[in-house]
């Protein structure tokens, strides 16, 4: 039920429902609650979570009748039908004889008959011009005033300051065929909105008024108003659609609170008692001591020998005929002489030029070239070759074993962290109960249907 | 003229047609001088996003990133621009990244919308456009007939008949092409003019499409609209979202009246 919604919205929105002066829902159809009037009319019920419920109820206007079952027959069989209040049926009256209009806000649920073209609708009519002669002139002044929506499909708020009358048409904002659309009015604020559901939006005008100029009314009219640019009384039935349903709240609601407690209008509260579970909780940690691992020695394993010979390597004295060879007149070589004493045998050399013997060992140049200066000729001769012996002091051999290293590897003595380890218990988890509103009702009416190109036509 | 309009329906209820997770949201990018910016709360992954500039649709790439000193490099090769959603520097995080060239100037309009779809992409370089394209949706999707996608030549938006068709395949195996016999404007010689791409199609959505520029009586959730215009992504302040039952008057005319005491001037709205 969206009764059960708009408490849940309330509750959700404010601190309590002091503020809901008034709720009108028609969703109940021929049950939705009624008053019958002792001049035989009937009267919408205000209901809960309105607080007072006795106050605000609106009087079907065209209910009156010669009894109060032709006073209801009226309101359950012509102005209720299809869930829907028929405002082309009827105005409401709701009388206010305390209502501060300079600090208000209206929530409706409203929806255009698509068996007629949109016309002019007055949603809350409470504009009454009055004049009073003052020392020979005429005073107008004004009480209330109107929200309504006017044939082009924009909503308007008419009223009345020190300038005059005026009319402010939220032109930025189109409606579609149901709407949730507001107005409140506070300290010199005007905000008229649309709440857009299926955007999970507002959309909203402000406009600045003089609220010091609005004066109380004795009554509003859902339908009607006692002044309308258009003609007509409070009994005149301007409207041409339906209320689904209709909030009245005390003080300025901004559009996104009437957003939240508008949700409450279309959806339906819902409540989940949850179910119990269980679920693994943590109670502690065990900790694990890590040890960095490396490098623990060397171990050295045999992979053969080396041998070495030992001993002085020296000459031994002695020379050993090895041949001959030719040396040119002039080349130097080393001439050996032996030392042999019987005990000592050794030798020495002398690096010396060679002379041919047969050159009869006298100088005789021969041309004016170095060799020839020197006079040496070019002849040669066999002389002597020698090697010189060497031996080994103290010969022998050694033998050396070779090894290779092999790395080690292990846990040391340092520490390179901590390991936790969660451990936990199964515990039971209580039912959370879990409450919202479902916005059920059907999206179509929501909806825009048609597309209107610009284009050509700027 | 060709008058395409692409309506979100949601569902029968009011709770299956909420916007949820922001998809079909619709933005402006803003920019300084020439480079612009996405809002990236509500962009946060690559291929999110269906962008345009100044009505022409774009193809969003996704980047090859290759780590370099103290740099990372973004190279895209087949798309028109790409975002640099990872672990980027905090000033690129929201900054579209367009190819050389790609039209976009500082008086540009450049909108875009949450799109969770698929897209694809077709190259007409050395080889035939509507084969390329074909292989590219048949990678990203295989269960989907010729009427599951958007199509798009150069950014504009194409039709059956009109730009492309099916020249073989039935169903889902089905080859494009762009060629004159199918309405397309390909041929061998200018075929590396084009790139060509699709998207998949959006579910809960009414596509209406023709030479009327109005469309009364099918229901669509307001603002979640999209209109092409010969193929160009139009503005969306180009057209009004209206229940059936208003008044058409002239735009821009105030509807405010005020001081009834003092004479106006009388006005007659065109209907």
């Amino acid at each position: 039920m969206p009764a059960s919604g708009v408490q849940f919205s309330i509750n959700h929105n404010f601190t309590n429902n002091d503020l809901l002066l008034a709720y009108y829902d028609f969703s109940s159809g021929t049950g939705t609650n009624l008053d019958l009037g002792g001049a035989y009319y009937a009267a919408i019920r205000n209901q809960a979570p309105a607080t007072n419920t006795g106050a605000y109820s609106g009087i079907i206007l065209d209910s009156t009748a010669g009894s109060e079952a032709g006073a209801k027959t009226f309101a359950t069989g012509t102005f209720i039908t299809g869930s829907k209040g028929r405002l082309t049926k009827s105005n409401l009256q709701v009388n206010t004889p305390s209502l501060d209009y300079s600090s208000l806000t209206a929530i409706y649920d409203f929806e255009f008959d698509p068996a007629s073209p949109v016309n002019d609708s007055i949603l809350f009519g409470a504009l009454e011009k009055t004049s009073s002669t003052i020392n020979g002139e005429v005073v107008t002044g004004a009480k209330g005033y109107n929200f309504g929506i006017n044939s082009r499909g924009k909503m308007f708020y008419q009223g009345f300051d020190s300038r005059g009358d005026y009319i402010h048409t939220a032109s930025s904002i189109e409606l579609s065929k149901r709407n949730i659309i507001s107005f409140s009015v506070d300290s010199d604020n005007l905000e008229i909105s649309r709440i857009d559901h299926l955007n999970q939006e507002e959309k909203k005008e402000n406009f600045q008024i003089n609220t010091q100029y609005i004066a109380n009314a004795d009554a509003f009219y859902i339908g009607g108003s006692p002044t309308y640019y258009g003609g007509g009384d409070y009994s005149t039935k301007i409207t041409s659609g339906y209320l689904n349903s209709f909030i009245l709240i005390s003080g300025y609601l901004s559009s996104e609170l009437v957003g939240n407690v508008s949700s409450g209008m279309i959806g339906e509260y819902s409540f989940s008692s949850g179910a119990s579970t269980t679920k693994e909780q943590i109670t502690g940690y065990s900790q694990t001591i890590i040890y960095k691992t490396g490098v623990t020695g060397y171990d050295f394993n045999p992979t053969g020998t080396l041998s070495i010979r030992t001993g002085r390597e020296m000459q031994t004295g002695s020379i050993t005929f090895q041949g001959t060879t030719s040396k040119t007149e002039g080349e130097k070589y080393f001439k050996y002489y032996t030392v042999n004493n019987g005990t000592v045998k050794s030798f020495y050399k002398e690096e010396i030029g060679f002379l041919h013997p047969d050159s009869g060992y006298v100088y005789s140049p021969t041309g004016s070239g170095a060799f020839a200066t020197l006079g040496l000729q070019d002849i040669s001769d066999n002389i002597n070759l020698y090697l010189e012996a060497e031996g080994f002091d103290n010969d022998g051999t050694a033998a050396i074993n070779l090894f290779e290293s092999v790395v080690q590897t292990g846990t040391l003595d340092e520490i390179s962290g901590v390991v936790q380890t969660a451990l936990t218990k199964t515990v039971d988890v209580p039912a959370v109960p879990s409450s919202g509103i479902n916005l059920t009702g059907l999206s179509e009416p929501f909806k825009k249907n048609y597309i209107y190109y610009l284009g050509q036509r700027l | 003229m060709i008058y395409d309009y692409i309506l979100s329906t949601g569902d029968s209820t009011i709770s299956g047609s909420l916007i949820t997770g922001y998809t079909g949201h619709k933005a402006f990018a803003s920019n300084f001088g020439e480079t612009f910016y996405y809002n990236d709360g509500l962009i946060s992954s690559e291929k999110e996003m269906q962008l345009s500039s100044n009505g022409q649709t774009f193809y969003e790439d996704i980047p090859i990133e290759t780590q370099a000193t103290n740099e990372k490099i973004y190279q895209a090769f087949s798309g028109d621009f790409f975002l640099k959603t990872g672990s980027t520097v905090f000033f690129d995080r929201n900054k579209l990244f367009t190819s050389s060239g790609t039209p976009f100037r500082a008086a540009y309009k450049v909108k875009y919308q949450k799109y969770t779809g698929s897209s694809a992409v077709g190259l007409g370089t050395g080889s035939d456009l509507g084969i390329t394209l074909t292989s590219g949706i048949s990678g990203v999707n295989t269960s989907l007939d010729f009427d599951g996608y958007d199509y798009f030549l150069n950014g504009q938006k194409i039709y059956s008949g009109v730009g492309i068709g099916v020249s073989a395949g039935v169903g889902t195996q089905f080859t494009l092409s762009f060629n004159s016999a199918y309405g397309g404007v390909l041929t061998a010689e200018n075929k590396s003019n084009y790139k060509a791409f699709a998207f998949i199609k959006r579910d809960r959505v009414k596509q209406v499409s023709g030479s009327l520029p109005d469309v009364y009586g099918s229901g669509f959730i307001e603002n979640q609209t999209t209109f092409y215009l010969n193929g160009l992504n139009e503005l969306d302040e180009n057209y009004l979202e209206l229940y059936t039952g208003v008044n058409i008057i002239k735009a821009g005319e105030p509807a405010g009246l005020f001081n009834f005491g003092i004479l106006g001037t009388s006005l007659n709205l065109v209907l």
